[in-house]
């Protein structure tokens, strides 16, 4: 009993936390089923049914930015987690500590750089004029200059790259974390096994691992339907010739909305992407638990 | 081998970072004419010249852009363990119900108007410090869950009986059980944490008008919010001399110097990385 | 094992719900409507009025001027002001914040459409003020002029002194002209610009001959009148003379246009980054990057070390007057003070000094010709009230005396003279209203993005791309978009 009071104790400051940043504003979500007038305010202004979310999907692009956003998320969670796993095994397997360490502070520093100053060191790669890939390409190659900002088929390979150099130093962080927590004694044991350094990190490391990853899987899962606004706005730098390439939900609600400032339709689009997200959560979330109870979200 | 391919990514990693502290070294009339280079082509201190002369300016930015990281990890870390602990422990009654209730406001969010109208109408934090420490970033459900995942699959619950055993109440075990043994990830946890805070500048955005205020983080994202309002198409652009709009190698001088004192701290927090403490071979 | 399961998941969702439900029920509580009990300034404490404005140079000096303006403010008004600066490039998001509670009074409009600043109830009614305003006042805006910023016949804001007209002028590098001896008396059409860019690209290959006015923005206009949106689905052609609302893509002036700049783009002439440029054609000319770029160059001081030649006339588009105007927040808590503030900064001299050009001797010193200059060794950008630069952001310039930097002593006297002489679009003071389309009006601003910018500068090619364009607004609704702006028009044609 006291030890339930204590726990309980100690979870109110969060709980309140959660209560006022997120909860109370939660209710505002009734926004997107109404005309909001700022002179009305968010409660006396008139419903509107689902005329907000209309937008969304009448026109042939509601496809695309669709398409866009769950097709570059799920690549982007695939080889995030992929490349991210690899890194933080290997940064465990090395001996010596100051390489560790400079090998860690270097691979965060793409996370530290805004979306928008990445998309002028982008541009400082593909500018046709004096990009360093078209300068690559004419004088070391003797190849035609290419148009990187008009033609979309090649933008899919650049924005994943991109998202990939951005957070892989991040995201190898917890996994990292996590795999230098797995107990040695395990090591030890399998290497007095004679198991190999391959076999090691495949069935201590790896299995160590999962949790963590199922856990991070699921939660990147439901912000699927969420885009980095930055790297699809700003590192294409907004080319219209590219949108076919680079429109996500989100900046397709920017762009249509930005002179309107349509908070109703904006906030349609918002419900949108979360309702989605949390019904494939659900689902996914399900399916992982009756593969493996403990590493469900819930 | 295996330094090969880390030399490899770090390359990677490090070389644009290098491109940019480059451009900001080089003259307007080169970067226009030559674009990026790794070289500078017309060697000038310029950019750094124009972040001295506004010195006041950008000092005051790095301090507040400390003092609410500082303050705000501090406070965020000590809710979010106090929140993740309790999820972790089974005996919690309704744990699940508490967790669902952490985890649904990563999915659903009530939008800026709401949160804004929250914030200034009824705690009137326009234009404070709190502005900058407590919306969206002082707890994250994502960090939360990550914690309590961590605690529930590393700290052994035969350590906390004991504990208990021993006469100690939920609040000591916390501070001298749990937290001793999760070092490495309190450490993430503080990492991660701390860079929300280092590099938000949208609540800077919303709540502030008051220049006094502003982070580096600020100071630089409403530079180059006003060089792409050129691109707006609004008929007043024609109005607003580019004379006024920092050059290129300023905008990159800022994006450096609000980098470096990441780079220059973070080996510090690296030393947290041990490898971990033998928990004595019981594992739950 | 399942039912369990089941029933667990029952409950946490049942539990979850009665949660929610009792937060929901705390909320009315908490965002109460704001407004309702303005007090009535029969107290003596001087009333304070938020006064927001739009900052492009730096005004760390603002405290120092707001406290001289309040000496006069309280003595002749019983008004305390308070300025606050907001940097343009936030200014949308900022202000869409600022409007939604009470800490902005009054506040210049920019950036959205007039009316959809009123159609999302943002803007208080000024028709009662208006008719009691003095004669001063009344004097200051024509009919059309005021009828700019009236929205369905009522009045929401005032409009602000700067240049009305657009005067599209080719700016060229003073040392490449004199260098090439290219006779810019002869550059005055299309046509003539092209055996310009040919002689300069020829003899520098390594400059681009021509490049955009600003960022990916090859012109910010031309002979196209938009209606009020910048958004150019639905346009008047012919600078505004024919009542015919068209797609712009359809229209003779842009094919013409967009011929032109495609022929350009082929021949090298047009910088091939246009689409990704995020510097000013000024900037790009001043470093000697490029030759030339178009500018509406109506007000602006001249850009050192460039020449002009005027191609379009000057002419004023439809939404001219709503581009910047001064208006009253409807969540204001005290309307009535912020309307005679409103008034005095249009009237009262002393006070729109103070407010554009600082404190005298310290932000300013007076010339004997009518004219300011900055202190000794300060110049716009490094003035710490850089108000005088920026007059075309503030309410009424008029009554101060222009910065040497402007050009002339009589400026402002020029710039009305200026505003007058300029043709008039038959859409002048037309303000178009989407909400009742912006499903279609949001679809057609995608399909924009796209082509507009693309084709201006000549990256792609018109005869290709502008029927691929036309298929897709098609099919985003754009008929329904011009025959409503069409309705629009005709009716407010009828009532002018």
């Amino acid at each position: 009993m006291k030890t339930t009071l204590q726990l309980f104790s100690m979870m109110i400051p969060g709980l309140a936390y959660l209560l006022i940043n997120n909860y109370i504003p939660m209710a505002g979500i009734v926004v997107a089923f109404k005309k909001f007038n700022y002179a009305k305010g968010i409660w006396n202004s008139p419903w509107c049914g689902f005329k907000n979310f209309r937008f969304l999907f009448t026109t042939r692009d509601a496809f695309v930015i669709t398409r866009n956003t769950l097709c570059y998320n799920l690549v982007f969670i695939v080889l995030g987690t992929v490349l991210a796993v690899i890194v933080a095994v290997i940064l465990n397997e090395l001996t010596s500590l100051r390489l560790k360490k400079v090998y860690q502070t270097f691979i965060l520093v793409p996370y530290l750089i805004s979306m928008v100053v990445v998309s002028y060191i982008v541009y400082g790669f593909l500018s046709q004029d004096n990009g360093f890939l078209n300068n690559l390409l004419v004088h070391v190659f003797g190849a035609k200059k290419i148009s990187w900002y008009t033609e979309p088929k090649r933008w899919p390979y650049i924005l994943t790259a991109v998202s990939l150099w951005k957070n892989f130093g991040y995201t190898s962080i917890i996994y990292y974390a996590t795999v230098i927590g797995i107990d040695t004694a395990l090591y030890e044991a399998a290497s007095i096994d004679g198991a190999s350094k391959w076999k090691q990190i495949r069935y201590i490391t790896l299995p160590e691992l999962r949790p963590t990853i199922i856990t991070l899987v699921l939660l990147q899962l439901g912000r699927v339907f969420y885009s980095d606004f930055g790297l699809f706005y700003q590192v294409p730098l907004n080319s219209g010739m590219l949108m076919d390439a680079t429109n996500t939900i989100d900046t397709y609600v920017y762009r249509g909305l930005t002179q309107l400032n349509d908070i109703g339709r904006a906030s349609a689009a918002g419900f949108y992407q979360a309702v989605l997200g949390f019904v494939l959560i659900l689902t996914v979330n399900k399916l992982v638990r009756s593969i493996d109870k403990e590493s469900a979200l819930f | 081998m295996l330094n090969m391919i880390m030399i490899l990514l770090t390359l990677v990693c490090v070389l644009p970072f290098i491109l940019l502290v480059a451009s900001s070294l080089t003259s307007e009339r080169a970067l226009m004419v030559n674009g990026y280079t790794f070289f500078p082509k017309e060697f000038s201190a310029e950019s750094y010249k124009y972040l001295v002369s506004h010195g006041q300016t950008i000092l005051r930015g790095y301090g507040i852009t400390v003092l609410a990281t500082v303050v705000g990890t501090l406070c965020s870390i000590s809710v979010t363990l106090l929140l993740a602990y309790p999820l972790s422990r089974k005996e919690m009654i309704f744990r699940p119900m508490f967790s669902f209730i952490v985890f649904f406001t990563m999915l659903f969010n009530g939008g800026l108007v709401p949160t804004y109208l929250m914030y200034t109408g009824i705690f009137h934090i326009k234009n404070t410090l709190f502005a900058l420490i407590v919306p969206n970033l002082l707890m994250n459900a994502f960090f939360v869950i990550m914690m309590r995942s961590f605690f529930s699959s590393n700290i052994a619950d035969s350590l906390i009986e004991a504990a208990r055993i021993d006469g100690a109440g939920e609040y000591r075990i916390l501070w001298s059980v749990v937290i001793p043994l999760s070092k490495p990830m309190i450490t993430t946890l503080m990492l991660m944490v701390g860079l929300n805070y280092w590099n938000d500048w949208l609540n800077g955005l919303y709540y502030l008008t008051d220049p006094a205020l502003f982070s580096i983080q600020n100071i630089l994202n409403r530079m180059l919010s006003d060089i792409q309002f050129l691109s707006s198409g609004s008929s007043l652009v024609s109005n607003i001399s580019t004379a006024t709009l920092p050059s290129i190698g300023i905008r990159m001088a800022i994006a450096v110097i609000g980098i470096l004192p990441v780079l220059i701290l973070y080996p510090f927090f690296q030393k947290n990385f041990v490898k971990g403490i033998v928990i004595g071979g019981v594992k739950g | 094992m399942c039912v369990q399961e089941e029933t667990m998941k029952k409950r946490r969702g049942y539990t979850a719900g009665i949660i929610c439900a009792c937060i929901l029920g705390l909320i009315p509580v908490s965002c109460s409507k704001n407004g309702s009990a303005s007090a009535k300034s029969s107290s003596k404490a001087p009333v304070q009025i938020n006064l927001v404005l739009l900052k492009v140079y730096d005004f760390s000096d603002a405290q120092k001027v707001q406290d001289e303006m309040n000496k006069i403010l309280e003595k002749r008004y019983n008004i305390d002001v308070k300025l606050t600066y907001v940097d343009f490039g936030s200014w949308q998001q900022q202000t869409n914040l600022l409007l939604l509670g009470t800490d902005c009074d009054i506040l210049p409009l920019f950036g959205t459409p007039l009316s959809t600043y009123v159609a999302n109830g943002q803007l208080l009614e000024l028709d009662d003020y208006y008719a009691k305003s003095d004669g001063t006042f009344k004097s200051i805006w024509s009919p059309v002029e005021l009828q700019g910023t009236k929205v369905n016949g009522k009045l929401y804001s005032i409009t602000n002194l700067r240049n009305f007209a657009n005067k599209y002028s080719l700016h060229m590098s003073q040392k490449i002209v004199g260098e090439l001896n290219i006779d810019i008396s002869s550059v005055k059409t299309l046509e003539d610009i092209t055996p310009v860019l040919a002689k300069v690209h020829k003899a520098h290959p390594e400059m681009y001959a021509m490049v955009p006015q600003t960022g990916d923005t090859f012109v910010n206009g031309w002979m196209w009148d938009g209606l009020g949106d910048e958004s150019w689905i639905g346009v008047l052609p012919e600078k505004g003379q024919t009542a015919k609302v068209q797609n712009v893509f359809d229209t003779a002036d842009f094919k013409q246009f967009t011929g032109m700049t495609h022929k350009w783009y082929e021949a090298g002439y047009i910088m091939s980054d246009a689409l990704s440029n995020r510097e000013s054609g000024e900037s790009l000319v001043v470093n000697g990057k490029a030759f030339s770029f178009f500018n509406n160059d109506s007000n602006a001081a001249p850009v050192p070390g460039t020449v002009t030649s005027e191609i379009i006339a000057p002419w004023t588009v439809s939404n001219s007057y709503s581009a910047l105007s001064y208006g009253i927040s409807v969540n204001s808590l005290h309307p009535d003070e912020s309307w005679t503030l409103l008034q005095a900064l249009y009237t009262d001299a002393d006070l729109a000094t103070l407010l554009i050009d600082g404190v005298e001797g310290v932000h300013y010193v007076k010339n004997g010709n009518g004219s300011i200059s900055y202190p000794a060794g300060v110049t716009a950008t490094t003035s710490t009230y850089g108000g005088a630069a920026q007059y075309w952001a503030y309410p009424y310039a008029a009554l101060t005396p222009p910065i040497d930097t402007l050009g002339s002593p009589d400026f402002f006297k020029e710039l009305v003279a200026f505003n007058k002489s300029a043709i008039v679009s038959k859409a002048a003071g037309f303000l178009f209203d989407s909400t009742s389309i912006t499903d279609q009006y949001t679809a057609c601003v995608n399909v924009m993005n796209k082509y507009y910018k693309a084709l201006l500068c000549g990256s792609i090619d018109p005869a290709k791309f502008i029927p691929q364009a036309d298929a897709e607004l098609k099919s985003a609704g754009v008929d329904a978009v011009i025959a409503l702006k069409q309705q629009e028009l005709d009716k407010f044609l009828k009532n002018k």
